[in-house]
């Protein structure tokens, strides 16, 4: 897959310059200089090794962004959790009408220390700032540390058709991983089943988009022209879509080996 | 088989540990308590030197003897179990002699009791007595002595113990929170922490509370000077990420135990105020539950009187048949002698089956509820912590000094040895413990002016009460040694 993709941005590259120098573009030209590309791969772009370059860093910072995201979330709902319980203790030791009395009131009132402590020592350690409030800045520091290769972290805000194809597929990837458990686990059907393979290609068919859905690399317009901007662009969707089919006939092809 | 038959003395093994210490920690409070000071001291120290001299003759025949001597001490060692109680008894009553008492507590006597003993040769009774006099004179003495000057020993061990235990848990805390990198870990060492400090906060507020303790100026003074240190320490480990948060809820605790083991009255009525709550929950829950309905009462009131009415229906029966008169004489006498001789057996049986059962079961319940006076749920809970504590030590320590296998080796050897001989630590500990919270051992202890040789004539002398100056020692002993580590391990 690679040395296509690598010869297409070739050729893309090699067609702006072509454009740009001779004005229309002739077809007996491209085809010659794509083949001379595939032929000697010391040839290939200082574009697209710098857009590979890119690629690789932008995976590794939805990784992270990803990380950090389910780490603020855990601890957003832990602390919520104690706030929710210490004001319904707080309410029920000071507002409610009739007197709490008894061993009732004792325990109200150590459920009420034993969160504000808690609490405290949550923030007074550390893990507050590590857990929430770093992550809620990621992008900014992020974007801070990359300003000067003159790129941008940004996040990609979806539309409503593409949260809902999202939001369909995995529902639909859940319902078929239910029932491929309940039939192997309770019908006891084999794999080579027909049912079964009709829900394992529903989990395939249905697996989550990849590449840049939800955080992207931007090329800063001042540095870089409109051309090379859109070829990113067009270069790492391209990547991503190729990756996603490979992936997609990959794991159909896993099923004749487990036949 | 031979797995099976190892695993059959394991087994064994562990039961009769487990016996000769249950009896142990229930008979001791007894002889204190029944006996007195005198008698307790010499069944303990009579324990204590017993279950050395077998442990030190089968590691001796284990080594050196072969497999007779082996089996010979393996007797002797397990036939003390059997002993205890017999020991106890003997002690009881030897110690509750009047002239031995009056003798104990008037030593100018000495010579003129001896003196009597020579002249009535043949009195088995003063024989006796003066063998108790002179047994509790030479061997009882020292070891009371030696029980009254190891404070210090127990006391700033089992802070020194309790230190590294607490390091020990928050190195594991650390190594899980960021090796393991574990969220769950974390938010779970935070909730433990956050209720170790608030049951410690409410335990500090029942000191100033509860009218017990009389909270002098020095007293309170001290007391704010330690809580600000260890406050302070406590926060300088969590900002400085050196301790961590669960170490610093531990020390925390570990000093709000301490200061409650200065005043013995303050431990006790909070040992028992907690367990009072446990027994209103407990006679609640009884409340609800029918009188009546072991089985015991059962099987006197419904099973033999339905074998009652079940008997005496037969012999209307064998009256009312009609028929001939000699077949009618033959069947009457034949019941009725049936009847007259199997009465007998019949009350027999009848108080046999109840009485015996009874009998055995108000035997069980006398000897526990003499335990349950006996044995003071403070003391017990302190020498639990104690032996806790030092068997931590115990492992914590080889794990520490483990450079290479040849001193692992040594120290795994030197920790084996110390387990053989734990029961005899443990009844000095609990000894120990038991003349603490009686105010049986040494109150007063002078800290200055004592002698003329080293202060002058004019000097006052200070004196202060010993068990609570050794806990205030261990008190700042363990703040300094919590701090060098904190600060120390820094650099």
């Amino acid at each position: 897959m690679e040395p296509e993709s690598i010869g297409d941005v070739g050729n893309h590259a090699q067609d702006d310059s072509a454009s740009i120098v001779s004005g229309p573009r002739r077809r007996s030209t491209s085809k010659t200089s794509s083949a001379k590309n595939i032929r000697n791969s010391s040839n290939i772009s200082p574009a697209s090794m710098i857009f590979r370059n890119l690629l690789i860093l932008e995976d590794d910072l939805r990784r992270q962004a990803h990380e950090q995201k389910i780490l603020k979330w855990q601890f957003t709902l832990f602390l919520a959790s104690m706030a929710g319980v210490g004001a319904f203790t707080f309410y029920e030791l000071y507002f409610t009408s009739d007197y709490v009395k008894g061993l009732h009131r004792v325990i109200l009132q150590f459920t009420l220390s034993f969160i504000s402590i808690t609490v405290v020592l949550f923030h007074i350690s550390g893990q507050y700032r590590r857990t929430i409030v770093i992550p809620r800045r990621f992008f900014t520091s992020t974007n801070k540390g990359i300003r000067q290769f003159n790129v941008k972290l940004v996040k990609v805000q979806s539309t409503w058709d593409e949260k809902y194809t999202d939001s369909v597929r995995f529902v639909s990837r859940t319902i078929a991983y239910c029932n491929i458990y309940c039939l192997k686990k309770f019908l006891w059907l084999k794999d080579d089943n027909a049912i079964v393979k009709f829900w394992k290609s529903v989990t395939i068919q249905s697996q989550p988009r990849i590449g840049a859905v939800d955080v992207k690399l931007v090329l800063n317009p001042r540095a870089f022209s409109a051309e090379i901007r859109e070829g990113w662009e067009i270069y790492r969707d391209e990547f991503w879509a190729r990756e996603g089919a490979r992936r997609r006939k990959q794991a159909h092809e896993l099923r004749p080996k487990s036949e | 088989m031979t797995s099976l038959s190892k695993s059959f003395m394991q087994s064994g093994r562990i039961c009769a540990a487990c016996f000769y210490l249950l009896f142990t920690l229930l008979s001791i409070p007894i002889s204190f308590k029944v006996g007195g000071l005198e008698c307790g001291l010499s069944f303990t120290v009579t324990l204590f030197t017993l279950y050395f001299i077998t442990t030190t003759l089968n590691v001796l025949a284990r080594r050196h003897g072969g497999r007779l001597y082996i089996f010979f001490t393996n007797c002797l060692y397990y036939s003390q179990h059997f002993i205890i109680a017999s020991l106890l008894y003997l002690f009881l009553s030897g110690f509750s002699n009047d002239e031995l008492g009056n003798v104990l507590k008037n030593k100018y006597n000495e010579s003129e009791s001896f003196l009597e003993a020579l002249k009535n040769s043949l009195n088995s009774n003063q024989i006796n007595y003066v063998l108790y006099y002179y047994y509790y004179r030479f061997v009882v003495q020292p070891w009371q002595f030696v029980l009254t000057k190891s404070t210090p020993f127990f006391t700033l061990s089992e802070g020194f113990f309790t230190i590294l235990a607490i390091q020990a848990v928050g190195e594991t805390n650390r190594w899980l929170s960021n090796d393991l990198n574990s969220n769950t870990w974390i938010i779970s060492s935070l909730l433990t922490s956050g209720g170790v400090i608030t049951a410690s906060l409410y335990y500090l507020y029942r000191i100033y509370v509860t009218p017990i303790w009389p909270l002098s100026i020095q007293t309170a003074s001290l007391l704010g000077l330690v809580l600000s240190m260890v406050c302070g320490l406590g926060l300088y480990g969590i900002v400085s990420q050196k301790g961590s948060v669960i170490e610093s809820s531990l020390f925390f605790a570990y000093i709000v135990r301490c200061i409650y083991e200065i005043s013995p009255k303050l431990a006790t009525t909070a040992t028992d105020e907690i367990l009072n709550l446990f027994k209103d929950v407990w006679q609640k829950h009884q409340r609800n539950l029918p009188t009546a309905d072991n089985l015991l009462c059962y099987f006197h009131n419904v099973i033999l009187k339905n074998a009652e009415v079940l008997w005496g229906s037969f012999i209307p029966r064998g009256r009312k048949k009609t028929g001939d008169f000699h077949d009618k004489l033959i069947s009457i006498l034949s019941f009725e002698k049936v009847s007259l001789i199997s009465k007998p057996f019949w009350k027999f049986f009848k108080n046999f089956t109840f009485s015996v059962p009874l009998s055995i079961n108000e035997f069980c319940q006398v000897t526990i509820k003499m335990a349950s006076e006996s044995v003071s749920p403070a003391i017990v809970i302190n020498l639990c912590f104690r032996v806790l504590m030092f068997y931590s030590a115990t492992r914590i320590i080889p794990a520490l000094q483990r450079k290479n296998d040849k001193q692992l080796r040594k120290s795994r050897r030197i920790m084996k040895g110390l387990y053989w001989y734990s029961p005899c630590i443990l009844i000095a500990m609990y000894t120990h413990l038991i003349l603490q919270y009686s105010g049986e051992l040494k109150k007063d202890l002078c800290i200055w002016g004592c002698s003329e040789k080293w202060f002058g004539v004019d000097q006052p002398e200070i004196i202060v009460d010993s068990w609570g100056f050794w806990n205030w020692c261990n008190i700042f002993c363990t703040i300094l040694v919590y701090a060098t580590e904190l600060i120390g391990s820094g650099s």
